[in-house]
């Protein structure tokens, strides 16, 4: 739904460790949607907080 | 990362849609980036919407927590519902996490929520009564969005599964006698939100500015202004 308007998706998980929102102090991606991790981790477990969430970057090509 | 990235985000323009959902637990860096902006999310972080009156039979018969939720009415006076779709449009938000918006943060505004019947509850906790709220009814939104003063906008969404393909095809049907089987109005609502929150409707486009001194309208769009001139400013937009 989302591709046929105009935008291209790039999907990253916070663990990755390519994912940057930001290149040399530019915004990588225009927009960015945070889904919820089906991991079962707990944060007890990972405290790095971030590790339980995947990410969806969405890039607007116009 | 860290809520500040997304912070950073935010500044540097940047449009966030951020899903929660009942079955996994927030990241706690997730939920000090909603404190920052004045939306709380229950303490348990196993809460769960359900509402005994506005719940899908076909599919939550039991746990009552696919509530059924008409689209939104208008937030004030004077201001364009985006997300208002037809009338008799039925929404599935299934096993959400509700928010409560703080009241300080004009930038903060709900965009879908809860029905008056609805409430927010830990399903593990299985006591006959339910004490302790976090909120409900009204008090409860299931969809919030926050437009920054640089026109960033984020947006959290209670429920992710809403916008799965399931949903977007899914027939429900209330719990009343007279209910039917209804399509949920799930897709196109999703089209809106992404719409709204990655800046493609309800933007204000400024196409033409003008301003003159008021004591002479002939001369337009002057270099300088004096301290304590009266000046005419007219902006035309589109949105």
């Amino acid at each position: 739904m989302i591709i046929a308007r105009g935008f291209k998706l790039t999907f990253e998980s916070p663990k990755s460790d390519k994912l940057a929102l930001f290149e040399l102090g530019e915004r990588a991606y225009d927009h960015l949607v945070i889904l919820p991790s089906k991991s079962k981790g707990t944060p007890t477990r990972n405290p790095s907080a971030t590790t339980f969430i995947n990410f969806a970057q969405v890039l607007d090509q116009t | 990362m860290t809520p500040k990235i997304l912070l950073d985000f935010i500044n540097a323009e940047g449009n966030i849609l951020l899903t929660l959902s009942s079955s996994s637990p927030t990241p706690s860096a997730l939920v000090s980036l909603l404190l920052e902006l004045d939306i709380h999310l229950p303490s348990d972080r196993n809460s769960v919407v359900v509402d005994h009156f506005n719940y899908d039979t076909l599919s939550a018969s039991e746990q009552h927590d696919v509530v059924l939720v008409p689209r939104p009415g208008i937030l004030r006076a004077g201001v364009k519902n985006y997300f208002g779709g037809k009338t008799g449009d039925v929404l599935a938000f299934p096993r959400g996490l509700g928010q409560a918006l703080g009241n300080a943060s004009p930038l903060l505004a709900p965009i879908l929520r809860a029905p008056g019947s609805a409430y927010s509850y830990n399903p593990k906790n299985d006591v006959e009564t339910v004490e302790d709220l976090f909120a409900v009814g009204s008090q409860l939104s299931l969809i919030s969005t926050m437009q920054a003063r640089n026109s960033a906008r984020f947006t959290v969404l209670g429920s992710a599964e809403m916008l799965e393909d399931k949903w977007f095809t899914a027939t429900v049907k209330g719990p009343a006698k007279d209910s039917k089987d209804v399509k949920t109005a799930n897709r196109e609502f999703a089209k809106e939100i992404t719409g709204w929150t990655f800046n493609e409707i309800g933007v204000l486009k400024v196409v033409e500015i003008n301003h003159y001194l008021m004591e002479n309208p002939e001369i337009k769009n002057a270099k300088i202004y004096r301290v304590k001139n009266d000046v005419v400013s007219i902006f035309k937009h589109l949105h």
